[in-house]
Order: C-alpha cells, then sequence, then structure tokens
C-alpha cells in the first residue's frame, strides 16, 4: 500500500478509530495487527521474512539474557569460592557465549538481507569478470523477491540485537512486543531507524486520546503529502525525462537535474517521514527526527549528522565505532603508528574505518556499483576535508570577518548542496561511467540558450508545474526557517483561525496541485527499494 | 558448533529459496506497454517489417518512417469517438500503415501486408501455409483457431488471417486496451 | 475549548464548500468533444418516451428523436455515449426505467465487441453525467479500469484537480450551469466530409464475442422482458475501416436474436435502399452519419418501428406535442444554420 494512496488513508482512519476506541491496554496488539496486515497487503509472501526477524531476533536475545542470568546467578552463589581470575574467566566465557548468539543471529539476518538484495548483483559481476577473462560460460541471474523494507527493518532489529548484547537495551520477553517493534507500519517503508530503547516502550504503554498530539500528528501528514504530491512527484516527471535520455540532456541539463533532484529527494524523503512520524504522533507516539534542515549545512560533514540522521548514527554507532575500536584495529594503529609515525599513524586506522563504514552505507542505498561509488565519494570529500581542516582554520583566522559574514555563510550552505548534489547524480544516472560523462558534459556542453529556448518544454513540465514547484520551495524554505527555534505546529496551536487558515490551505494545495491520479505516475517514495 | 553454524546456514539458503520467483514477463519485455492479461506470453516474433529498405516497427514513432516512406498513393484518417485521437491509413504499394496521432505523439498503430511481395522477418507472407506460419513463428500462439493464428507480446500483436489452411492476411496491431 | 470546536466546524465547513466549488470548475465541461456532456442531459427531458436507444456512438449520430417525433410522432430519447460498454448500455437503461417505462429499446450492437473496461477517458464520458443512484455505482464498478478508483468518481475533483491549470473561459461560463448539445440525445453534425475509402477493416485477434458482453445482454434482454418493453438490436449503417462490423460478429449476433426472438436490423446493406450517399450524408468519411444521413437512416426505422413493432403516433396529444415542438424549433435551429 502506497502512503499515496486511497486506501492507505482509508486504513490509516480504521488505525486511528480502532486504537483509541478499543481499550488502552489493546493498543499496541491493535497496532501489531494493523503493522501485519499492512505488511501482507504488500505481499503475502513477505510475512515470514519479516517473521523470520522477529523470531530468531527474540530467541537470540532470550538465550543472550538466560546466559546472563545464569552468569549472575553463577558468580552470586560461587562468588566467595572463586579467585578474582575465576570470575575473570567466567564471565568471559559468559561474554563469549552471548557474542556468539548475537553473531550467529546477525548472520542469519544480515545474510538473508545480502542474499536477497546482492546476489543478482554479485552474479551480474562475476559474469562481467567472466567474460573479461574470455569465458563463455554465464551465471543465470536468479530473480529473487525483495520483502518491502527488508534493509529498515533488519537494520533496526538488528540494532535493538547489539544493544541487547551491550546491555544498553532491555530484553524484550514478549515476543508480540518485540514483532511490532520490528514491523511498526508507519516506518517500515523508509524509517527512521528506530533505537528500542526510544521507541519500544512507547509502543506498548497506553495512549489516551490527546487533542493535541492528535491534531499535530494530523498536520504534520499534511506537511508530509503536501511535501510529497505537491512538490516531489512533481519534480519527478522532469528527472525522468532527463534519466531516460541521458544523451538528450547533457551540459546544463545535467546542473538543472542536480538542482531538481535535490529538491525531489528532500520534498520526497523529508515528506514520507513527516507522515511517518505524524501518524505516529497522532497515535501518542514519538519517532527520531530523520531530518533537521539538511540544506543549511556549511560542510559535508554537518550535511550528515542533519540528513537522514538515523541512519547515519546506526552506522556510526554500530559499525563505524566497534570498527574503530575492535582488537585488529587497535594492531593496525599500533602497527602503522611504528611505520608511519604518529601523526599519520593513528590516522589510517580511522580512516580505513571511516571508508569501510562508507562503502557499507553505499551498499545499504543500493546493489549497484553507482551507491558504492556515491558512498566512498562522500567519504572522500568528509576525509579530505578533515585533512584540510588547518588550512580553513589559518583562513578563520586571517579572515575572521568575512568567515563569520551572513554571505560566507550562504556560500558554504551553496557550496555543501552543490556538491551533495553533484554525488547524488549517481542516484539519477545508475551508472557511474555515464554519471561522470554527464558531470564532464557541464563544462563542455554549452548549452544554456538551447535549455531556456523551449528545450526545457522538453522535460514533460509547463510552466504552471514550474510555478507551483517554485513556490512550493518557498513555502518549504519559509516554514523551515520558521521553524527553526520552535515548531510551526506549536507557534500556530494557540491560533486556531490561522491554523485552519495555514493547514487548510495546505490540504486544498494538496488536492488542487498533487501530482495524482490518473494521468500522474504515483511514483513510490524513493526509499521503498531501500 | 559447526553442526549448528551449517544448519543455519541451510535454513537460511532454503529461507531464500522461497524468495525465487519467476518474474512475469511484463518486467523483462521492452515490447510491453502493460499488463497484457492472461494471453500475454513472451513471443519469439518481431513486430516489424521491411518495406522499400525502411524498418516499420510497432509502437515506434511515425514521423521518421513515414518520411522515410515518401508520398504514400492514398490516405484516409478517421477520428475516435469524443475526439481521442486520430487515426489514419497510409497506403502504399504492398501494405497500408497506421498510425494513431493522439494529439501528443504519433506512432505506428497497426501494418497491414496487402501481397507477398512483404514478408513478415520471419519469412512467411501471404499465400504461405498455416504449418509454415507455426514453424517460423513459433508453435504455441497465443491465439490460434482454422481462421486465425495471433502472436501477442503486451499490446503488439501479429494476427494472421487463414483461408484453407493458407495465410490469406498478416496485418500487425497495437492494441492497449483489452477486448 | 467551545471557541475551537466552533472555529474547527466552521473552518471544516468552509474547506468543504471551497473543494465544492473548485470541484464544479474543474469538472470537463465538454464544450469541445461534445460526447462527454450527453449523459447528464436525460434528466431534463425524463419521461413519456416511447421509444429508447442505448448505445455507443453510432447511436446518437445515427437516431434523430425530433425527425421521428415530426415524421411518426414517436417520441424517443437517446441515451448513448462515446464508446458506451454494453454493460453501461445496461445500467444507463436500468436508471432510465426508473424515470419511465417506454415501449421499446434499441441497442447499437457494436459495443459487443468489447467484454472488458477499455478506456478511462470513455467512462468519464458516461458516468460522470449520471445522477447518483445504484446503477451509477454498478456501471462505475462494471467499467472502472486498473488505473481507476471509486473514490475518484464520488469526488470527481481528485480525477480532473489537474485542470486547475489548463482552465478556459468555458469552465467558468458552464461551473454552475449545464452547456446544453443535444437534441434529445442526438449530437448533430452538419459538416460534410465523403467516404472514399471503402476498404474492409482491420483483423481482430479473436472474433468471439466475449461471455461478459454477453452477460450483460441478456441482463438488458431479461430487463426489459420484465417490464413488458420490445428489446430491438440494431447495426447502424456505417461500415469504415476503422469501425468495421465484421461477418464474424453478424453471425454471432444475428444468432443471438433468433434464439432469443429478437429483432435484429443491421443497417449495412440497407444504406442504398435507405438513400444514403456516401459522399454526402457522412461528416467523418464514413464512420459516423451527419444530420442528412441520420435523418435518411431514421425515416427508414421510423416506418420499421411503426408498421412492425407498433408504436404509435402520438402527434395528437397535445402537451407532448407541445413539448416536441419547442424542441423541433431548436433542432431546425442548428440543422439549417
Amino acid at each position: 500500500m502506497l502512503f499515496t494512496s486511497y486506501e492507505f488513508l482509508a486504513f490509516l482512519a480504521v488505525v486511528f478509530l480502532l486504537y483509541y476506541i478499543l481499550p488502552k491496554k489493546t493498543q499496541w496488539v491493535t497496532l501489531l495487527v494493523a503493522s501485519y496486515v499492512f505488511y501482507a497487503l504488500a505481499g503475502v509472501e513477505y510475512l515470514a521474512f519479516i517473521a523470520v526477524t522477529t523470531v530468531s531476533s527474540f530467541i537470540a536475545t532470550m538465550l543472550m539474557g538466560r546466559v546472563s542470568s545464569r552468569e549472575n546467578r553463577y558468580l552470586e552463589q560461587n562468588r566467595s569460592e572463586l579467585s578474582k581470575d575465576e570470575i575473570k574467566a567466567y564471565r568471559a566465557k559468559a561474554k563469549g557465549r552471548r557474542f556468539l548468539i548475537l553473531c550467529l543471529a546477525l548472520l542469519l539476518n544480515f545474510g538473508i538481507l545480502a542474499v536477497l538484495k546482492y546476489t543478482a548483483f554479485a552474479v551480474v559481476n562475476v559474469n562481467s569478470w567472466l567474460h573479461a577473462f574470455g569465458a563463455e560460460t554465464e551465471l543465470t541471474i536468479p530473480s529473487l523477491l525483495l520483502p518491502l523494507g527488508i534493509s529498515f527493518y533488519t537494520f533496526q532489529t538488528m540494532g535493538y540485537l547489539i544493544d541487547a548484547y551491550r546491555g544498553k537495551a532491555e530484553i524484550e520477553r514478549n515476543p508480540f512486543k518485540l514483532a511490532l517493534f520490528v514491523s511498526f507500519f508507519p516506518q517500515l517503508i523508509q524509517g527512521p531507524i528506530s533505537r528500542f530503547k526510544d521507541l519500544g516502550a512507547q509502543l506498548t504503554a497506553p495512549h489516551a486520546f490527546a487533542r493535541k498530539n492528535f491534531t499535530y500528528g494530523i498536520q504534520r501528514i499534511i506537511w508530509g503529502y503536501f511535501k510529497k504530491l505537491v512538490v516531489a512527484d512533481r519534480v519527478l516527471v522532469a528527472i525522468n525525462a532527463m534519466i531516460e535520455a541521458p544523451e538528450e540532456f547533457k551540459g546544463f541539463y545535467v546542473f538543472l537535474l542536480i538542482i531538481l533532484y535535490s529538491v525531489q529527494i528532500y520534498a520526497d524523503f523529508t515528506g514520507g517521514i513527516d507522515i511517518t512520524i505524524g501518524i505516529a504522533e497522532a497515535l501518542g507516539i514519538r519517532l527520531t527526527e530523520n531530518f533537521n534542515r539538511p540544506f543549511s549545512s556549511r560542510s559535508t560533514k554537518e550535511y550528515w549528522n542533519r540528513w537522514h540522521i538515523t541512519m547515519g548514527s546506526w552506522f556510526t554507532d554500530y559499525i563505524f565505532y566497534p570498527l574503530s575500536v575492535c582488537r585488529p584495529m587497535a594492531k593496525l594503529t599500533k602497527g602503522c603508528r611504528k611505520i608511519f609515525g604518529k601523526n599519520i599513524g593513528k590516522r589510517i586506522p580511522v580512516y580505513l574505518a571511516t571508508v569501510i563504514t562508507w562503502f557499507l552505507t553505499g551498499l545499504w542505498h543500493g546493489a549497484g556499483w553507482n551507491f558504492i561509488v556515491w558512498g566512498l565519494l562522500n567519504c572522500l570529500v568528509i576525509l579530505v576535508s578533515r585533512e584540510l581542516e588547518p588550512l580553513y582554520a589559518k583562513f578563520e583566522n586571517k579572515f575572521p570577518r568575512l568567515h563569520a559574514s551572513y554571505a560566507y555563510g550562504v556560500f558554504m550552505s551553496v557550496r555543501t548542496f552543490l556538491l551533495m548534489g553533484l554525488i547524488r547524480s549517481l542516484d539519477c544516472y545508475r551508472d557511474v561511467p555515464l554519471t561522470f560523462r554527464m558531470w564532464g558534459s557541464m563544462f563542455t556542453s554549452f548549452n544554456l540558450p538551447e535549455v531556456f529556448g523551449g528545450g526545457i518544454e522538453a522535460l514533460g513540465l509547463g510552466l504552471a508545474d514550474y510555478i507551483i514547484i517554485a513556490l512550493g520551495c518557498v513555502v518549504m524554505f519559509a516554514v523551515s526557517k520558521a521553524g527553526k527555534e520552535r515548531s510551526v505546529r506549536e507557534q500556530l496551536y494557540d491560533r486556531p483561525v490561522l491554523s485552519w487558515l495555514c493547514f487548510g490551505a495546505l490540504f486544498i494545495a494538496i488536492i488542487l496541485f498533487g501530482a495524482y491520479s490518473v494521468g500522474y505516475d504515483a511514483s513510490q517514495f524513493i526509499y521503498n527499494q531501500f | 558448533m559447526k553442526k549448528f553454524l551449517a544448519l543455519l546456514l541451510c535454513l537460511m539458503m532454503a529461507f531464500c529459496l522461497v524468495a525465487c520467483e519467476n518474474k512475469k514477463n511484463n518486467n523483462n519485455n521492452d515490447d510491453d506497454d502493460g499488463e497484457g492479461g492472461g494471453a500475454s506470453k513472451k513471443s519469439s516474433v518481431s513486430f516489424y517489417v521491411n518495406y522499400n529498405s525502411v524498418k516499420i516497427e510497432l509502437g515506434a514513432d511515425a514521423k521518421a518512417v513515414l518520411s522515410a516512406l515518401g508520398t504514400p498513393k492514398r490516405t484516409d484518417d478517421q477520428g475516435e469517438c469524443g475526439g481521442l485521437g486520430r487515426v489514419t491509413k497510409y497506403v502504399y504499394a504492398s501494405l497500408e500503415l497506421f498510425t494513431l496521432n493522439n494529439g501528443k505523439t504519433e506512432t505506428v498503430d497497426g501494418i497491414k501486408l496487402l501481397d507477398d511481395a512483404v514478408k513478415c522477418p520471419e519469412g512467411v507472407g501471404i499465400g504461405s501455409a498455416s504449418a509454415d506460419v507455426l514453424k517460423a513463428c513459433g508453435s504455441n500462439p497465443t491465439n490460434k483457431s482454422d481462421t486465425g493464428i495471433t502472436y501477442t507480446s503486451g499490446s503488439k500483436n501479429l494476427i494472421f488471417s487463414l483461408r484453407d489452411g493458407a495465410v490469406s492476411g498478416i496485418e500487425y496491431k497495437v492494441i492497449s486496451t483489452k477486448k | 475549548m467551545k471557541k475551537r470546536i466552533i472555529i474547527s466546524v466552521a473552518a471544516l465547513l468552509v474547506i468543504c464548500v471551497l473543494l465544492s466549488l473548485l470541484q464544479m470548475l474543474v469538472m470537463p465541461k465538454y464544450t469541445d468533444n461534445k460526447e462527454g456532456a450527453l449523459v447528464s442531459e436525460y434528466y431534463d427531458e425524463a419521461g413519456d418516451h416511447d421509444l429508447i436507444f442505448v448505445g455507443d456512438c453510432e447511436v446518437y449520430e445515427s437516431f434523430v428523436p425530433a425527425y421521428l417525433w415530426e415524421k411518426y410522432g414517436i417520441s424517443s430519447y437517446v441515451r448513448g455515449s462515446a464508446q458506451q460498454l454494453v454493460w453501461q448500455s445496461y445500467y444507463l437503461l436500468e436508471e432510465t426505467l426508473r424515470y419511465e417505462t417506454p415501449k421499446a429499446v434499441v441497442f447499437n450492437v457494436m459495443a459487443l465487441k468489447y467484454g472488458e473496461p477499455q478506456r478511462e477517458a470513455y467512462n468519464r464520458m458516461t458516468l460522470d453525467g449520471m445522477r447518483w443512484s445504484t446503477s451509477k455505482v454498478g456501471a462505475i464498478r462494471a467499467s472502472m479500469t486498473e488505473e481507476e478508483s471509486f473514490v475518484e468518481y464520488v469526488f470527481p475533483l481528485l480525477r480532473f484537480h489537474s485542470r486547475i491549470t489548463e482552465l478556459t473561459p468555458d469552465d467558468f461560463r458552464y461551473a454552475f450551469r449545464d452547456n446544453k448539445v443535444s437534441h434529445s440525445g442526438y449530437l448533430m453534425q452538419t459538416g460534410v466530409k465523403p467516404q472514399t475509402d471503402f476498404s474492409e477493416g482491420r483483423a481482430e485477434v479473436d472474433y468471439t464475442i466475449d461471455e461478459n458482453a454477453w452477460k450483460y445482454l441478456d441482463m438488458m434482454r431479461e430487463l426489459c422482458d420484465d417490464k413488458g418493453i420490445e428489446l430491438i438490436l440494431v447495426k447502424a449503417p456505417t461500415n469504415s475501416w476503422m469501425y468495421w462490423w465484421h461477418d464474424e460478429w453478424e453471425a454471432q449476433v444475428d444468432s443471438y436474436a433468433e434464439r432469443h426472438g429478437l429483432s435484429y436490423y443491421n443497417f449495412i446493406p440497407l444504406a442504398d435502399e435507405m438513400g444514403i450517399d456516401w459522399s454526402t450524408d457522412t461528416y467523418d468519411a464514413g464512420a459516423h452519419l451527419n444530420v442528412y444521413g441520420a435523418e435518411k437512416l431514421t425515416e427508414y426505422f421510423g416506418q420499421i418501428l411503426t408498421e412492425k413493432h407498433g408504436l404509435a403516433d402520438r402527434s395528437a396529444e397535445a402537451e407532448l406535442a407541445k413539448s416536441w415542438d419547442a424542441r423541433l424549433e431548436k433542432y431546425y435551429e442548428e440543422r439549417n444554420k
């Protein structure tokens, strides 16, 4: 069920009704049933996969819990008889057992994800290598199901497993409550990737109907649909025209694509997250924010602290930090310091961990070299920026007033916006050599007169569409600015007439200007494929 | 431990095999415009003919084709009800070309062969035996009766009309709506 | 709290009114392709017709109720629409019979070639004009293509909202009133474009008339039987290569008519007899008749209706004659322009 389908709206209305009509202690059951119905409507065959993740995680955490309680019981009973070394050894053994259980569960779930998502990609590459070496044989590319939201729910659940192992999350002893955490329908399609300690208890706690929460939730949902239907889906028409015939749309068109795709993905992704968070809020549940005015970022590092925040923090907490401090890395650090000296030596392991993290981040986005290159380019920019930090500091000291000026701030934001947009275009063309060729054409094909002399009409949008997109961007920017200190909804809450005016206008704008229904390609949220 | 690991890996593989499905041909076939219903199978026939060194392909943009073919013997155009489009018939020596103009684009909507001077790429033409058609184009057509054999791929159709076991008419036709 | 409720209710009302007004604005007015305006015009004239025509473009461009009244005193209405499918004909007939009970119903058989939903645009032209009833619900459900949603028929604003950037002066002119295009359902065409191409039509994949088409024809027949109405099948005399009536279809319809004791008139071979001249009596090279051709057909058919189907001459009924006089005046006003 698409978020933007009538069926989903009807489904949502039923869920809200049942949630608040039925007894509070059954609310979480309502959500669980709704989530599984939602998932089943995407494909009954998918249910098996999400069930396996749930069951395996439940068993793994219960087993880890059992090991922990046995450990504690044994030590409690025998502490006086055991030496310090014996206690240490026992603890290490117990930890080892827990680690083994964790690894098996991670292997199973990440293994399933890897096989379903990356087998075809692997086979295609193997075939390329075989051809390169002159082999005539070719492996058949398997056609595998890709369960809806598998990347999101797998990562979220594995995060819970790791937190449970680390003792940072309480083990959920009710398998159905855990099932709800895994399958909670608003965030199934595109996140945010929540932590069990933040979400677990909220999902299963009773929630009385609170007018404020419900109002805020509905308002946020409306805002999300506005961004998605009025702006994102409209811009997509032009983007699709350009990427379907890249050789026809070179030069300035590539620059246009960068700008439009940035607008499109922002409106689409943040719109989807707004709908997700809005639904949760209306149910009395607070989800983690996933975006924080990302286009105001002045550096790539800052950008990744503001864009897809939960994904970034997941990779940081579960990949980057463990990699950075693991024993092999510690050994590597020691070795590098010996060979290259303290300065370079300490950098290499951190940089290696960064590269691996970004490689995996790219891979998570999709089974394709374009995604991997996307990840590595982001990594490159971050590492280069880090290396240039002393230079930046010098500049800062030499021109303090310029550095602190508003204009310079705008310059840095625009620079970051364009750089991120450039790298992001790998997602559009989906082919690395083609993308690089298109980048090159921006400097070799001067076709500005052609573009504004009528060529832009070939993109499938009329003047009215561009006006609507522009106005939509203005509204998004204005709301972002207005909500910097305090959310717009909070500011409007005590002014009901103005509140109705604003959200009524948004609602009418969605109905009137939304790119939906026959004749529009009701596109999925971009991140659905992940 | 190793056994447990092996069992786990087996479980994973078995599970993933469940995920295998025969993807419907729609997604793989470039010829498809959409769901062709139960009758839509991937066909082995080509949906084009070569006429006077011009490749006329079903569904292609008509402008270039018409320009290459030159002046027809005659034309006739008729509108679709409700002003939704116009179909134009261009008559040449050995074939008729039908184009659909929906107000935005003009595409090749149909090709009707008039005599055996033009043959299908598979080598059969008007006058060929029905057995030869099945041999050349495939023994599993979408539709088969005493009066006709049809090969369908998505919205593209190749229709052989038969009379007394021989081909009496050949038509390529786009049918974007169902029966 | 009370103030909030009042404001909320008022705001919701304002939004609903605004959306209703916007819906009236963006609904297509069909001033260019007038076929879309036909179905809704029936309700102004509903009642006291002895003959109802149902079917596709061949029906609303071939039979002239005004002329039928003038020549034979037969009161009729054409409930036709563009590419009207047989289940749409059934539901339109079902709805019509809530307003009146004619003596006979004429169905043009060309629509039997379609057994499944076809095009959204034609669905809209036929269904949007219907008043809400169980018949409309049935027609929508039977007609919807995969891309359509029922809710978009309930709230057409959801379907036509994209027209907000394509509005024309006619959208404002006819936002609150109808644009009358037909003469008792007949869409007049006065243009002349001779038919010069008399070649056969294009081949079909399968000439078997679909089960679903027969099903709805059966339902129409049974509905007429229940109400004591005679169902008459016809095929209009037009037979261009674009809308070719294949022999295979003819055989099946003929057989059906014989099986069920229905009268079936295929006017294609009778075109000469009724005096149709394909150089002057068609406005689109033979696909459809213009008014001159339609009058000839109507005159020919009117005689059959009078002599063989007992439809009476009611021109002596003063009140009925008064309504028809007014319609005739409008008819000739356009015809003689």
